[in-house]
C-alpha cells in the first residue's frame, strides 16, 4: 500500500494555502461574532484576507509550474495540463474578489462566510483539474457544486438570488447524479475508478466495452451541466440573472474551464481509446449548444441573461476544440503538436479575461441605475467613457475580432475543425459567429448611438454611486489590457498552451 | 443467491424512479426525493459491482469505499437543498417551481 508522505503536501502548496485562509475567515468570523454587529473586522477586511491568500496561491501555482506529480494514490495528478488551468483559476478568482468584493459586501448578511465559501470553492476547483480517478472527480465537482449553490443563492433575502440558488441546486443535483450513475457503470464494467485503470481494463477485455456509450452519455451530462451544453443548459440564464454578479463572473469562466478540463482527461485519458463512440456525441452536443445559445441570446432585452445564452454559445465554440482533438479522416487523434486541445486551452484563459471584465462592467451599470436591461446601457459612452469603451472591447472580443483575445481562441479552434476535416462543424460554427454579432453589437449602438439621459443643461449624466469603486475599475482596465496583449501577442500563451495540451495527449501517443 | 442481474434492475429500477420524480413533480422537495433516490440506486449499483465484478479482487474495496462517499454526500447535498428551499419559502410562501417564475425570458 501507498503511504502519503509529507513531501507530497508540497504539491498541493496552493491548496493548502487557500485552506489555511479560509479556515483563518472561519475562525475570525466565529471569534468576533461574540461581541456585538458592528465591531470587529467588516467584510472589506475579510475581503482582503481572501485576496491576500489567493494571490499567495496564484504564485505557489506559478512556483510549481513544471512539477510532475501524482499524489493520494494516484488520485489526483499535478501536471502542466492542470497547471495551466489553475492559474485560470487562481487569477479569475483573484480578478472577481477584488472587483466584486465591495458589491457583495454592500449585500451581505453575514461578514465572513461568503469569503470562506469563495475560497472553498476555489479549492474545489483547483483540485477537480487535476482528479484521475472517477471517485475524486466526483468528488470535487459536488463540492465545487454544493458551494457553488450556496454562493449563487447567498443573498436570502433577495427573491431572485434564491430562486436563481433553488434552479441551480435543483438542476445540479440531478445533473450530477446521473453522472454517479455513469460512473458506476464505468466501474462495473472495469472494476477500477482509476482512469488510466480504467483504459487498460477496456484495453484488456474489448467485450465489455458496450457500455462506454452509455457512460459517456451519462457522464456527460454531469459535465455538460457543469459547462452550460445544449440539452443541460435552462439553469444559465436564470442563474446567471438571479446570483449575485460576482459570483456570475466565475460560474461562467471558472466553473466552466473546469467542466472542459474533466470532460478532456476523462475522454482522452479514461476514455482515449473509443474516440469513434464520443466524438460523433461531442460533435452533435457542439451544434445543439452553439445554436441554442446564439438564437435565445438574439431576443434577450436584458444584458446579464444576454451574456448568459452567450456563455452557452461560448461553450459550444470551445467543444469545437474538443471534438478536433480527433482527426476525421483517418478516424483517429490528430497530432500530439497540432489539434484542437490548445485552442481549448487558448480559448478558455482568453474567455476568462473577457467575460469576468464584461460581467464588471454589467456590474458597475447596475449598481449605479438599478438595472442590467439594454435601455441602462444607453449613452453609456457619454456617462461613463471609460466603462462603455471597456465593454466595447469585451464585446469585440467575444465576437471574436482580430487583435482581440476572443479572436486568438477562435481562431485556433475553428482551424483545428478546419484542419482535421469537419467541415459541416466549422460552417455552422462560422454561421454562428455571425449571428452572434449581431447581439453583441446591439450593446455597442445602445452604447454609442444613443442619446443618454440629459439634465436640464443638455448635458449627458454622469454614472456615479458606490459601485464606480476604484477597485473595480482598476480590474476591468486590466481585463482589457489581457485581453488586448492576448489579441496583439499571443505567442507566449501560444506556446504555453500547446506545452499543457501534449502534457495531457501524450498518454494516448 | 440472488444473481447479480437482480441487483441491476432494482438498481436501474430505483434510478429512472427517481428521474422520473426529479424531472416531472413540481414540488421542490419531492424533486429532492427523486434525488436522493437516484443517489440511492447508485450506491446499490456500486456495492452489486464491488461484490459480483470479476475484474478485480473482492479485497479492493473501491465500490464499498464510493458507496459510503454518496451517502455522505447526498447529506451534504440534502442540507444544503433544503436550506435553500426554506430561503425560497421565507420570501416566496411558496415551494412550487412552476410559482418561482421570477426569472424569466
Amino acid at each position: 500500500m501507498e503511504q502519503v508522505t509529507i513531501g507530497e503536501l508540497g504539491s498541493i502548496l496552493p491548496e493548502l494555502i487557500l485552506l489555511t485562509g479560509g479556515l483563518l475567515i472561519l475562525i475570525l468570523d466565529m471569534v468576533q461574532s461574540h461581541g456585538t454587529a458592528d465591531s470587529g473586522i467588516s467584510g472589506r477586511g475579510f475581503m482582503l484576507i481572501a485576496v491576500l491568500f489567493l494571490a499567495v496561491g496564484s504564485v505557489a501555482v506559478i512556483l510549481q509550474f513544471d512539477a510532475e506529480q501524482q499524489l493520494a494514490l494516484s488520485m489526483i495528478m499535478v501536471d502542466k495540463f492542470s497547471a495551466f488551468l489553475k492559474v485560470v483559476i487562481y487569477v479569475g478568482m483573484t480578478l472577481v474578489a477584488i472587483a466584486g468584493g465591495g458589491y457583495m459586501n454592500r449585500r451581505m448578511v453575514g461578514h465572513g462566510e461568503f469569503w470562506m465559501l469563495f475560497m472553498f470553492v476555489t479549492i474545489a476547483m483547483s483540485f477537480a483539474v487535476g482528479a484521475a480517478d472517477l471517485l475524486m472527480i466526483f468528488l470535487t465537482i459536488e463540492f465545487l457544486s454544493i458551494t457553488s449553490y450556496i454562493l449563487v443563492g447567498f443573498l436570502r433575502t433577495d427573491v431572485r438570488s434564491t430562486e436563481a440558488g433553488v434552479k441551480y441546486f435543483l438542476y445540479g443535483s440531478v445533473a450530477s447524479s446521473v453522472m454517479l450513475f455513469g460512473m458506476s457503470l464505468l466501474y462495473g464494467a472495469s472494476g477500477s475508478l482509476n482512469l488510466a485503470e480504467i483504459a487498460a481494463a477496456f484495453a484488456a477485455s474489448p467485450e465489455r466495452s458496450l457500455v462506454i456509450v452509455p457512460a459517456t452519455l451519462m457522464m456527460l451530462v454531469g459535465l455538460g451541466f457543469k459547462t452550460s451544453l445544449a440539452p443541460f443548459f435552462q439553469w444559465t440564464p436564470d442563474t446567471y440573472e438571479g446570483a449575485p454578479t460576482p459570483v456570475t463572473a466565475y460560474l461562467s469562466t471558472a466553473s466552466k474551464a473546469v467542466g472542459f478540463a474533466v470532460m478532456a482527461r476523462v475522454l482522452v485519458v479514461g476514455l482515449g481509446a473509443f474516440q469513434a463512440s464520443w466524438v460523433p456525441i461531442l460533435a452533435g452536443l457542439s451544434m445543439l449548444t452553439m445554436f441554442a445559445g446564439n438564437l435565445m441570446a438574439l431576443r434577450q432585452p436584458n444584458v446579464k441573461r444576454m451574456l448568459a445564452y452567450s456563455s452557452v454559445a461560448q461553450a459550444g465554440y470551445i467543444l469545437l476544440g474538443l471534438v478536433a482533438v480527433v482527426d476525421s479522416s483517418h478516424g483517429n487523434f490528430a497530432s500530439l503538436t497540432n489539434n484542437g486541445l490548445n485552442g481549448v486551452l487558448i480559448y478558455l484563459f482568453a474567455y476568462l479575461f473577457t467575460n469576468i471584465g464584461a460581467f464588471m462592467v454589467i456590474m458597475l451599470v447596475e449598481e449605479a441605475t438599478g438595472s442590467s436591461d439594454i435601455s441602462a446601457f444607453e449613452g453609456l459612452s457619454q456617462r461613463a467613457p471609460g466603462m462603455a469603451w471597456g465593454m466595447f472591447i469585451f464585446l469585440l472580443s467575444l465576437t471574436g475580432i482580430p487583435l482581440t483575445g476572443g479572436f486568438m481562441g477562435k481562431f485556433y479552434v475553428f482551424g483545428a475543425t478546419v484542419q482535421h476535416q469537419y467541415y459541416t462543424l466549422a460552417v455552422i460554427a462560422a454561421i454562428n459567429a455571425g449571428i452572434a454579432a449581431f447581439y453583441y453589437l446591439n450593446v455597442v449602438r445602445a452604447m454609442f448611438f444613443t442619446e443618454a439621459e440629459q439634465d436640464e443643461d443638455g448635458k449627458a449624466l454622469p454614472l456615479s454611486g458606490q459601485g464606480f469603486a476604484p477597485a473595480t475599475q482598476l480590474i476591468v482596465l486590466v481585463c482589457v489590457a489581457v485581453t488586448l496583449w492576448l489579441g496583439v501577442y499571443p505567442m507566449s500563451l501560444i506556446n504555453w498552451a500547446s506545452d499543457a495540451s501534449q502534457n495531457l495527449l501524450t498518454i494516448v501517443f | 443467491m440472488v444473481s447479480q442481474t437482480w441487483y441491476l434492475a432494482l438498481a436501474a429500477f430505483v434510478f429512472s424512479c427517481g428521474l422520473y420524480a426529479a424531472l416531472t413533480r413540481r414540488n421542490a422537495i419531492a424533486v429532492l426525493i427523486g434525488i436522493e433516490l437516484m443517489l440511492n440506486a447508485v450506491n446499490i449499483n456500486l456495492v452489486t459491482f464491488w461484490r459480483y465484478g470479476s475484474m478485480a479482487p473482492m479485497e479492493q474495496l473501491s465500490g464499498q469505499v464510493f458507496s459510503l462517499f454518496v451517502i455522505a454526500i447526498a447529506g451534504a447535498e440534502a442540507a444544503v437543498g433544503l436550506a435553500l428551499i426554506i430561503s425560497v419559502y421565507r420570501t416566496r410562501h411558496t415551494v412550487n417551481l412552476d410559482e418561482l417564475d421570477m426569472l424569466k425570458g
